[in-house]
């Protein structure tokens, strides 16, 4: 009886002490399985008004965050689909996501908690912690001045980070994050989706992404400064 | 063995053994790498930055005086700094470096710039694409961390006065902490086009304290009008509504 409730004693201890995956590497956007929010959010009543006027005035050139040359915050930079690679740097104590559009940086404290008098930021304040092979991302101060997504300064994303092995993944290995989105202002209930990440760092390569280099290049094609070198 | 070799043996067969020894020493010390992570606040006040205008060449001097800081500056556009100019340009906020096995990462929060210092790949110059940051490509070398950069583009200048440089510019730093919270790095700018001798600059970099990375966005302030502006807007229009359902 004692060697039993010892055996499974240690079972269950074996997910706690398992060494934490590594997350290492340039990773892409796998659109196949990842979940796209419905169109229709689940706003609260006030809210809801507020959406329905602003829609009738908005205008994509203007009004969103990335077309005006900034980077996307949470959780839009964790939705986000496009072609563009995302880096994981993982340390024992932080672990930084290097994103290649727009250049966003995010970090994840994995001591401690938020300070209470967390600045607000695009990216929120991120703290993190192991449960057995899956990381756990808790984001708050996420600082509501972005239109592309509605939220309150309440708004609290929790994300659970896996890494999928196996012959089914593509290359072998799939990051799959499970985001979930909750702020009671906003949204009458929480809002969940599943994002798949392909590895690939032998083949993806982060490159520079400067958002006013259109600009810059007609203002620069024109600099009487530039006398060729040649 | 002594009484067996003659003595000049043994003295030839003392200077291998000493060599050998010697050359394994300066390869563990080569390659050991040293930890530069944290976050580094720039010391202008320490550093030396000086450029001696009989370093440029003819079209470096003519180009630096046709260079208007109000309007050939890229960051005016939300322009990143580049190479090399960012590395003495973060002294409103630090630079933070994360060091692996395989790569050096260098955060600047001023134009969300990243850059990379690969441990394992070079490249040749004219190999890649020109870059803001261009390719950077390190190794440890007796307690420092050498940086050879290539690849850059000749849109970005040196310093805020204009000094420019060429795409054939390449950058060779030596990157090593005199301390605990000191770092340094020696940079040596080569440009066969726009200057007439190598330049030689010395940075240092304070260690601080970061509790909270603050994010800082060119185009924010633009925005923040912009979302005000638009947020008046839809007020009113709730006010003008709220006011038309009203008997």
């Amino acid at each position: 009886m004692k060697m039993r409730t010892l055996c499974l004693g240690l079972l269950f201890c074996v997910p706690l002490f398992a060494a934490p995956p590594d997350f290492s590497g340039v990773w892409m956007p796998e659109t196949k399985r990842t979940e796209r929010l419905p169109r229709s959010l689940p706003y609260t009543a006030s809210v809801q008004a507020e959406v329905d006027l602003a829609r009738k005035t908005y205008d994509e050139h203007l009004d969103d965050d990335g077309r005006n040359c900034l980077p996307y915050g949470m959780p839009q930079a964790m939705l986000g689909t496009a072609a563009y690679p995302l880096e994981i740097i993982q340390k024992a104590d932080r672990i930084t996501m290097l994103f290649e559009l727009h250049m966003g940086v995010r970090r994840i404290y994995l001591n401690g908690t938020a300070p209470i008098d967390a600045m607000p930021t695009r990216m929120g304040y991120s703290v993190g912690h192991w449960e057995g092979t899956t990381l756990v991302v808790e984001t708050t101060a996420i600082s509501p001045q972005s239109t592309g997504f509605r939220r309150s300064a309440r708004m609290r994303i929790v994300e659970r980070f896996e890494i999928l092995t196996g012959p089914q993944e593509p290359k072998g290995k799939t990051l799959r994050v499970q985001i979930t989105i909750d702020d009671p202002t906003t949204y009458s209930k929480p809002l969940t989706v599943m994002k798949y990440h392909t590895f690939g760092t032998d083949e993806f390569k982060m490159g520079e992404y400067f958002c006013s280099e259109d600009l810059w290049q007609q203002v620069y094609s024109g600099n009487e400064s530039r006398i060729p070198w040649r | 063995m002594i009484k067996v070799f003659p003595r000049w043996i043994t003295r030839v067969a003392r200077c291998f053994v000493c060599g050998a020894l010697a050359i394994a020493n300066n390869a563990a010390l080569a390659d050991k790498a040293i930890d530069l992570s944290g976050y580094w606040a720039f010391d202008a006040a320490r550093s030396e930055l000086k450029i001696d205008a009989s370093a440029l060449s003819p079209k470096a001097q003519e180009r630096l005086r046709l260079f208007d800081p109000l309007k050939h500056d890229p960051t005016l556009l939300c322009m990143p700094y580049g190479m090399p100019r960012v590395m003495s340009a973060s002294g409103a906020s630090p630079m933070e470096i994360i060091q692996t096995d395989s790569q050096v990462t260098m955060l600047f929060d001023a134009h969300d710039e990243v850059r990379r210092v690969f441990l394992n790949t070079a490249r040749e110059q004219g190999e890649l694409a020109p870059l803001w940051l261009g390719y950077a490509h390190g190794k440890w070398e007796r307690g420092a961390l050498v940086v050879e950069t290539l690849g850059l583009t000749d849109q970005s200048l040196i310093d805020a006065t204009g000094v420019p440089h060429s795409d054939q510019l390449r950058v060779v730093e030596r990157i090593q902490r005199i301390d605990a919270d000191t770092l340094v790095d020696e940079m040596t700018l080569h440009d066969l086009a726009a200057f007439t001798r190598p330049i030689i600059r010395k940075l240092y970099f304070k260690r601080t304290v970061v509790s909270q990375q603050r994010e800082f966005h060119c185009a924010e302030r633009q925005w923040l009008d912009h979302v005000m502006g638009r947020a008046k807007e839809l007020s009113r229009a709730i006010d003008e509504k709220q006011q038309g359902s009203k008997p």
